[in-house]
């Protein structure tokens, strides 16, 4: 054996020159370890040839043959040996067996020495199982940890939930801080002004405090919500909103050492809906973030399960790259924070599984309609962004988000189901040279809120007067809260006029507010802040109550009308609500078969069958109910078939299209048609002109209610009009003269 | 005498899945419980009939994905099929369905994937609900349910994947 062979048998290599007959010759036969295993693995055919100087030469069909890795490397080799300039190449390591059952770690080199093509092929054998070993052991620890993380998530959300529960229940806070008192996870309650109802010891501890019964911190929770804002600037919007909100990010304790804290904030509401706690549970899980090898900036897995989009931590980790570098002048970058509106009915009506294919086909929707440099994400939820580079112009963002807004809103079908869906879209822009990825995505999901408040289905670009608006929404629920207590509200009518049958006459009760400083506001200013905070509950029974107190003084002075109410989803879905509508018939000795109630298509979602009971239930009672805004969101005939209505209001959306497009006088016909088809009257809401009036009428519509006739009106006027309409009747005019115009 | 093809295949998915435990269990009828990590490749061969063809299957054992170690995509170049192996029972490991399977499709594009749910024998840690199972399917990806240990589906999933990989090349070459 040659000096040569003795090393690179000691150290486990197999040495072949590439031949120009594509075989392979063996530097050095005496290289056993190799002879062995060639020859047991091409034991079924003919052995090695010898060739000069009694070296092994193996053409490459019995080389590949023998090992098909070796046949997949040489493509890779191939390229090496074409090229010279290119180093060389590594196979990464594979295992043979041998006809023992001995395993044979092996790795495999191509390169060039001296203008020789060689491949190299290792026998890790001997130092693979310390290798081997490593790997073991930090695979099972890797398992472990996933485990451990799997639970603690779990214990986390059930502990939060059964603090929530307790408060809820009026349990008090001394027995809810000694029930946690000795928990693992750190628990924090606090009032929205940050000041500390209840903190256990293992708080004390996550947070190094040496005096464990002072967190000697102003606010833990502002604390929190300005550490973890850097990675979700949306946190103190959806604190501020009384949401629930759970997230991992680093805190500092109070010798400022930063560790990875786990965190899960819910909101406890007292009885009028306003915010008395957050539950806030915190878990140091700085240890099982470096067990996983984790890192905030690269972490693994960077892409959304479902919708296969970035996801959050992929699109910081993109935005901040984008930092790094100035942008061009006169150039900006521009974000579109996008949320879906309603999203929750969907996943409350048809299911998880219809929701996630939702956002799928969400996703999909954003990413065809964006460019193909533009960064789509999906944050989580049914929150998206978009990232548009180098733009010229707010221009850019207003045609993007315009196309996005077109494309979500297409009809699709979910489940056999036909829906469509809106967006809300806050836009931010950055035309300085350095981006504040935290700034622009905060501003963006500001806009974004703004956008909601502002009725959904719709893009707002940031405006500094957001960053009050928050604040203002809770003054407004304060507020809200007083005026209930201090009724500071009003009923106003608006009749609804039958087209075929004036003795038939309803009208509809809206409420009205009656701010001291603001004056009468309508309901878009407040409606939306009582369904969020609860306050929709009291609101929604005084308004009841209200109606029916009116209708029967109608009723007392011999004007007989119906009256419409509308009840919200919440209110309708409230255990007591049969009750308080009983109590309200009861009370003021109103008809039932002259109260109406007024419902959405969301009061169907979650459990439609107890609602069609409770409504059934109603019926029996002689009150009648109209389905609300129909045409939009989940309408559908297969199910409007079961439920106990007996008007449908055709959605003011499609009438305000009356009678030019195409598309709407399609919908208005069928919904008009099908629904007599199912001896459902009609009431067509929101018309504004002759056009829609005479195409509504020549299909028969049942109802008309609208400007066009008369608009919502305080209780006395209604009066009036009531004496002028029966003097009309009596004149028998609208049958001859539908002319509503002169009254 | 029929004609013998070979196909190669790959075994693909986040770590200690039980992509070796499977093989094991379809080329060897064996199986073990002690969790055994792969470095690297092995591959085993086994001969499968398809109509009148017999296949050859060479099945590339690949070492599971972790933060560590990313799937090497050379070695998927030449897989006339993949199976992508789950674990049922650990929630981290459906995560990294989604990027596996953007790999595949940017690396083999047309092969067949069959997603493996695999250690469904342990039914009382399982943690696949059908959310996930659709999620999966989501990505155009069959799934079948697995056990490495008691060999539920195992044959089954592999031969599965063997006519799905006749009916592609049929079609590519029609």
């Amino acid at each position: 054996m040659s000096i040569l062979g003795g090393i690179l048998e000691e150290l486990g290599v197999a040495a072949f020159v590439r031949l120009d007959d594509q075989s392979f010759k063996l530097l050095s036969n005496h290289c056993l370890w190799f002879s062995n295993l060639y020859n047991a693995l091409r034991a079924d055919s003919k052995p090695a040839s010898e060739g000069e100087e009694d070296s092994l030469v193996i053409a490459e069909q019995d080389f590949c043959q023998a090992f098909p890795f070796i046949e997949h490397f040489l493509i890779d080799a191939q390229t090496v040996w074409d090229n010279p300039g290119r180093g060389s190449v590594n196979s990464g390591i594979w295992t043979e067996t041998d006809l023992d059952g001995n395993e044979y770690p092996l790795e495999a080199r191509a390169c060039h020495i001296q203008s020789q093509l060689i491949l190299l092929i290792e026998n890790h054998s001997s130092t693979f199982g310390h290798q081997h070993a490593v790997y073991q052991k930090a695979r099972n620890i890797a398992l472990l940890n996933e485990k451990l993380v799997s639970e603690l998530n779990q214990r986390q959300r059930e502990l939060q939930s059964e603090i929530e529960r307790h408060l809820m229940q009026d349990a008090t806070l001394q027995g809810i801080a000694d029930a946690v008192s000795g928990h693992t996870s750190g628990v924090m309650v606090c009032q929205p002004n940050g000041k500390v109802a209840i903190k256990n010891k293992a708080l004390v501890d996550i947070y190094k405090v040496t005096n464990g019964n002072d967190l000697r911190r102003a606010s833990l929770l502002e604390q929190w919500m300005t550490e973890a804002e850097e990675q979700y600037p949306e946190l103190k919007r959806i604190i501020e909103t009384g949401s629930y909100w759970e997230g991992e990010f680093e805190s500092s304790d109070s010798s400022e050492n930063r560790r990875w804290v786990r965190l899960t904030i819910g909101p406890v509401k007292d009885k009028s809906g306003t915010v008395a706690y957050y539950v806030c549970v915190a878990n140091d899980i700085t240890d099982l973030r470096s067990v996983e090898g984790f890192d905030a900036e690269h972490g693994a897995g960077g892409y959304d399960f479902t919708t296969r989009l970035p996801n959050r931590r992929h699109f910081w980790q993109h935005i901040h790259s984008l930092a790094k570098n100035d942008q061009p002048q006169g150039r900006g970058t521009g974000l579109l924070y996008i949320d879906l509106d309603y999203f929750k009915r969907v996943n409350d009506d048809l299911g998880h599984q219809a929701g996630d294919f939702l956002l799928s086909a969400i996703a999909s929707r954003i990413s065809r309609n964006v460019k193909h440099n533009d960064f789509v994400g999906h944050l989580g939820g049914d929150e998206f962004v978009v990232l548009v580079r180098s733009i010229e112009s707010d221009a850019q963002l207003t045609a993007v988000a315009s196309r996005l807004l077109g494309s979500i809103h297409e009809p699709i079908s979910v489940d056999g189901q036909p829906m469509q869906i809106t967006a809300s879209i806050g836009i931010s822009t950055c035309y300085e040279s350095v981006i504040d990825p935290t700034l622009l995505v905060r501003q963006a999901d500001l806009a974004m809120y703004a956008a909601k408040e502002s009725g959904k289905g719709q893009s707002r670009f940031y405006d500094p007067s957001m960053e009050s608006s928050i604040p203002h929404n809770i003054q407004r629920e304060r507020e809200l809260v007083d005026a209930i207590s201090n009724q500071q509200f009003v009923l106003h009518l608006q009749p609804q006029v039958c087209v075929r049958d004036t003795k038939q006459f309803k009208a509809e009760a809206l409420v009205r507010w009656q701010h001291p400083q603001l004056g009468l506001l309508p309901p878009a200013d407040f409606i939306a802040i009582a369904e969020a905070s609860g306050l929709i509950i009291p609101l929604g029974n005084w308004v009841l109550m209200q109606a029916c107190r009116i209708g029967a003084d109608l009723n007392h002075s011999g004007k007989p009308v119906c009256i419409a109410v509308n009840i919200s989803a919440k209110q309708l879905k409230h255990p007591d609500f049969y009750q308080t509508l009983e109590n309200c018939l009861e009370q003021t000795a109103f008809p039932a078969a002259l109260l109406e109630i007024e419902i959405t298509e969301s009061c169907f979602l979650e459990d439609m069958e107890s609602v069609i009971r409770l409504l059934e239930k109603i019926r029996l009672l002689g009150v009648t109910i109209s389905l609300d805004d129909f045409g939009t969101g989940f309408s559908s005939f297969n199910y409007l078939r079961q439920l106990p209505v007996d008007y449908l209001k055709i959605d003011r959306s499609f009438v305000k299209e009356l009678p030019e497009d195409r598309e709407s006088r399609a919908i208005t016909s069928s919904i008009i048609s099908l629904a007599h088809e199912l001896t459902i009257e009609v009431v067509a809401e929101g018309v504004e002109n002759s056009g829609q009036f005479n195409f509504l009428c020549g299909r028969n519509v049942n109802f008309i209610q609208g400007f066009l006739l008369f608009k919502p009106m305080p209780v006395e006027e209604f009066v009036r009009l009531f004496s002028l309409i029966e003097e009309l009747n009596g004149r028998n005019k609208w049958i001859d003269e539908p002319d509503f115009g002169t009254l | 005498m029929s004609r013998v093809v070979a196909k190669k295949i790959c075994m693909i998915g986040p770590f200690a899945v039980g992509k070796t435990s499977l093989v094991r269990r379809f080329v060897d009828s064996i199986f073990s419980d002690n969790y055994l990590t792969t470095i690297g490749v092995k591959i085993s061969k086994k001969i499968v009939p398809l109509a009148d063809t017999q296949v050859q299957l060479m099945i590339w054992d690949i070492e599971g994905v972790d933060v560590f170690t990313e799937l090497k995509t050379s070695y998927l170049r030449g897989a006339s099929g993949v199976l992508l192996v789950l674990d049922g029972t650990r929630p981290k490991s459906f995560e990294m369905a989604e990027e596996l399977v953007s790999l595949l499709r940017e690396h083999l594009p047309d092969a067949p994937v069959i997603g493996l749910l695999n250690k469904s024998d342990l039914s009382v840690e399982w943690k696949l609900g059908d959310l996930e199972i659709a999620a999966v399917e989501a990505l155009g990806v069959q799934t079948m349910m697995t056990s490495a240990k008691t060999g539920e589906n195992v044959e089954q999933a592999f031969m599965a994947l063997v006519e799905k990989m006749d009916a592609t090349a049929s079609v590519s070459a029609s």
